[in-house]
């Protein structure tokens, strides 16, 4: 394990060699340009805390409040992040994340942390996961996404970024319902009740529901899902055109989320849980749309959080947590890869938990310190295809399946495995000048599997003119594998043998050697408020990814199934590097339009080009499923408090697909650019002035468009989106 | 696991660090804008901001003043006659009813941080939330005045109304 001795011993003595400032007066100044909203919810230093402002952290930071939220009907982290700077979405192309996203060029959710109140409730072991709508934001306050690498904060995984969903700690009494309908049987509610239970006491709770059959794309979208011969790789048909089913593609959702604070205690429980098909991102001739083939997930997060005082100046925090994910054990695939029989049974279970306490320690006026220590272990249980579901009461090794078509000989072993990991991080923060900050941090995470891995952050503010904040941030990260990515293994067998041997080929193998993804990024902030009601943001950034994790396939097949003879393997390896460069240009600009009206006008321009350096053919190829050029915007007018009408709009370039083009080495086969606008209409105030009703209409001009994926032959190239869809929403609060 | 509330979370905040007395600030210069005044009875301009007692903002009112140049304050006043807006601190809230008896006399509005000030039958009240300062609003006490609010003020403000 290395040692970050040195590195803090520089920053002690850095300490020693700085000059106590004299108790700096309030300024307030640079508070004037702020909006109401914006001042309401900006953090206050008290007694025992110290709040920093997005003045003072070198990384780009987003605010997203409940009242844009409201206004915008991001209803869910889905609806959010699409909307966002520098992320492309792609709804509903996945078979089990069901979404997929980069954000920043980074690919999926796997290199983003979501914590709730500072607490992570994404993968427990670092997976991937459907970000959707099971990711209700009902209760949240607001939200809040830094872009940039944090790893030498927060450890594992935070390399594109972290969002950060806050929620309140009620005092009064009261709460909120809301109940939508919509197309395509869509149905969703929500509530959040809460108040005070006895002196500092106080409780919130709150869940949602939801479910949609979503719209019927083999009538919009006829030629692009065909009733076709459903044939296997060896050329068998299992069902006949004629035979074929309708389509299918529904989802379904629902979260629980509790929050109890008690004095300086906050106990936190959050539950969610998503349902979609199997069959999504999948053409007809390879895959079965039907509602039991399903993908369901469920995530689970205990935590508890207590704050102390040491003395005015240091402040400390201990925080404890219980995570777990699970896949339901009818999870099951009916595809090409099961011969489309009934025996693709899937199952994943991944639990942490951990203990961290951290201290902040305001030595002066100019300089802080913040430093924690931390544990967390792992365990996660990964399976093949089953024939039959996971039986949960025995191990993963005593299941008692076989592999079908090996006459019961052959038995199927799942896998588990366990790790740890410590920490220890140290980060400095100083004002040097009132127009001129610093930060240092560094983290070293340590992991049974792994060992050491070392993260610095560095970067500086420099408020170059009154209203104009220049930031430069260099920061490492690192992605450690998921369970996922060691463990998976996955094939069938024809029945075929050779030698006494049952041959099988296109298996996947499982690789317990891989090591982490390692991240560098550099990136260059202009935070330019040029009046109360006008802020634009200009963020340059660069990043390379080493060590990068891919499906590549094996030159010697590993025969890990005795009794079998495999060919064609594929394995996950650290078999790649990746290099992004982007901008994302971010206006917002709040007008009075006259009389009682009153406009808020915000969007971006995203630019961003990619590669990635395939170690297998020695070629740079596109990054997979980004546009190079995106733009969104959105308008919120309102008026008084009475009206709010919020039209959308995105345009999305030509995207990268995950599928190279034979006949251009380099580059990628892409989709076309589209655009797509939608309409938000609330009155609020109605009936004594707790009534509210929404009206949302999504893809307004009924466009036919599609989002990217192509990340295997065996998925859609590109995958229909849906057409135009209404929902109504009444919410009462009281 | 930790919180952004205790490392880096605590920079995801919207806006610099700032005391909980240089916010109180800001807002009571800012809600002044929120304000619609009786219908017959014109604003005058500059506004004067009043601070009766100890003065809680140290320096930041002047700041503001100094930057704006659309209010003056005058902590304390010797007479109310001047002041359109009124902060009561903490320190008053043993003559809060003496205060708010004073102001219901002449066309002001009242702003205060004392705890359950707008229930006691103040116009606006600043109470610390958390990490974050609220604004709680009686609207009858400002509407016996005359007095009437921006929607968007009310929108983001906890109301009270009787």
């Amino acid at each position: 394990m290395k040692s970050p001795c040195t590195a803090l011993a520089a920053i002690a003595l850095a300490f020693a060699a700085s000059q106590p400032a004299a108790a700096a007066s309030d300024n307030v100044a640079p508070l004037l340009p702020l909006s109401l909203e914006e001042l309401i919810a900006t953090p206050v230093i008290t007694a025992s805390r110290r709040q920093e402002g997005r003045e003072q952290t070198p990384a780009h930071i987003m605010v997203i409040t409940r009242e844009q939220m409201r206004d915008r009907r991001y209803k869910n982290l889905a609806d959010l992040l699409e909307d966002l700077p520098g992320v492309d979405f792609q709804r509903g192309t996945r078979s089990a994340q069901y979404n997929n996203f980069a954000f920043q060029g980074h690919i999926s959710n796997n290199k983003l942390l979501i914590m709730l109140d500072g607490v992570r409730i994404d993968h427990p072991a670092g997976g991937k996961l459907p970000i959707a709508e099971n990711f209700g934001l009902y209760m949240a306050r607001q939200v809040e996404v830094l872009y940039g690498p944090a790893a030498a904060l927060y450890g594992a995984d935070a390399a594109a970024g972290v969002i950060n969903i806050i929620t309140d700690k009620r005092d009064s009494p009261g709460g909120k319902i809301a109940l939508g309908t919509g197309s395509f049987a869509s149905h969703e509610g929500n509530f959040m009740v809460g108040g005070k239970l006895a002196d500092r006491v106080s409780l919130s709770v709150g869940a949602h529901q939801q479910r949609s059959d979503r719209a019927d794309l083999g009538s919009y979208y006829a030629s692009d899902y065909p009733k076709v011969n459903a044939n296997t790789f060896a050329g068998a048909t299992v069902i006949p055109a004629g035979q074929r089913e309708n389509y299918a593609g529904g989802i379904s959702s629902n979260s629980q989320f509790m929050r109890l604070d008690l004095a300086d205690l906050t106990i936190s429980f959050y539950r969610n849980q998503f349902r979609s098909l199997t069959s999504t991102g999948d053409p007809t001739r390879y895959a079965v749309y039907d509602a039991n083939n399903f993908w369901d997930t469920t995530l689970e997060t205990w935590s508890g959080k207590y704050r102390f005082d040491i003395s005015p100046s240091l402040s400390g925090e201990t925080v404890v947590d219980y995570s777990t994910y699970e896949i339901d054990p009818g999870s099951r695939y009916v595809n090409v890869f099961t011969d489309f029989q009934n025996h693709g049974y899937d199952y994943s279970h991944a639990r942490r938990r951990g203990i961290e306490q951290s201290l902040n320690w305001r030595v002066n006026d100019r300089h802080t310190v913040l430093a924690g220590i931390g544990y967390r272990d792992y365990f996660a249980i990964e399976t093949p295809d089953l024939p039959q579901p996971y039986n949960r009461s025995a191990s993963p090794q005593g299941q008692g399946m076989y592999y079908p078509n090996t006459n019961n000989t052959l038995p199927i072993v799942g896998s588990e495995i366990s790790y740890y990991n410590w920490s220890g991080y140290l980060q400095w923060q100083a004002q040097w000048a009132a127009s001129f900050s610093t930060m240092i941090g560094l983290r070293e995470d340590w992991y049974s599997t792994y060992g050491s891995k070392l993260n610095p952050r560095v970067g500086a503010v420099w408020q170059a003119l009154p209203g104009n904040y220049l930031k430069l941030l260099y920061g490492e990260a690192f992605r450690t594998p998921s369970a996922e990515e060691m463990l998976s293994a996955f094939g069938s067998f024809s029945g075929n043998q050779s030698g006494g041997l049952y041959t099988g080929s296109n298996f996947r193998v499982q690789n317990r050697q891989l090591e982490p993804e390692k991240t560098k990024t550099l990136s260059l902030t202009w935070d330019w408020r040029a009046s109360r009601d006008f802020n634009l943001v200009t963020n340059l950034y660069t990043t390379r990814v080493d060590d990068v994790i891919t499906t590549q396939n094996e030159a010697v097949s590993t025969q890990y199934i005795p009794g079998a003879l495999l060919s064609k393997t594929t394995s996950k390896q650290n078999a790649g590097q990746e290099r992004y460069q982007g901008i994302d240009i971010i206006p917002h600009w709040q007008m009075h339009l006259g009389g009682a009206w009153m406009a808020d006008l915000w969007g971006s321009y995203s630019y961003i080009k990619g590669v990635v350096h395939d170690t297998a053919d020695g070629i740079e190829w596109d990054q997979t499923n980004v546009a190079t050029h995106k733009l969104k915007l959105g308008t919120t007018f309102r008026y008084k408090d009475w009206l709010t009408i919020t039209p959308r709009l995105q345009w999305i370039g030509e995207t990268t697909t995950g599928r190279k083009n034979s006949l251009v080495p380099g580059e990628r086969l892409k989709t076309d650019a589209y655009a797509v606008a939608s309409l938000h209409l609330g009155m609020h105030k109605l009936l004594d002035e707790r009534l509210s009703f929404y009206v949302d209409v999504y893809n307004l001009f009924d466009q036919r468009y599609y989002n990217a994926h192509g990340s295997s032959s065996t998925v859609m190239l590109q995958v229909p989106q849906q057409p135009r869809t209404l929902m109504g929403t009444v919410e009462y609060r009281f | 696991m930790l919180g952004l509330g205790t490392c880096l979370g605590v920079q995801l905040v919207q806006a610099q660090s700032v005391s909980e007395y240089g916010m109180k600030a800001i807002l009571f210069y800012r809600l002044s804008q929120f304000v619609y005044w009786p219908a017959d009875n014109k604003p005058p301009t500059p506004l004067t901001l009043c601070i009766v007692g100890k003065n809680p903002f140290g320096n930041a009112l002047g700041q503001i003043e100094q930057s704006t140049a659309t209010f003056e304050t005058r902590p304390p006043p010797g007479d109310l006659s001047n002041c359109q807006f009124l902060f009561i601190p903490r320190s008053e809230a043993e003559n809060l009813g003496t205060w708010l008896t004073r102001a219901e006399s002449r066309r002001l509005v009242t702003v205060s941080d004392i705890p359950g000030f707008a229930q006691l039958g103040g116009m606006i009240e600043l109470p610390l939330e958390g990490e974050r300062v609220g604004i709680v609003i009686n609207r009858s006490s400002a509407r016996k005045s005359g007095f009437e609010f921006n929607a968007q003020l009310l929108r983001l403000a906890r109301v009270i109304d009787r």
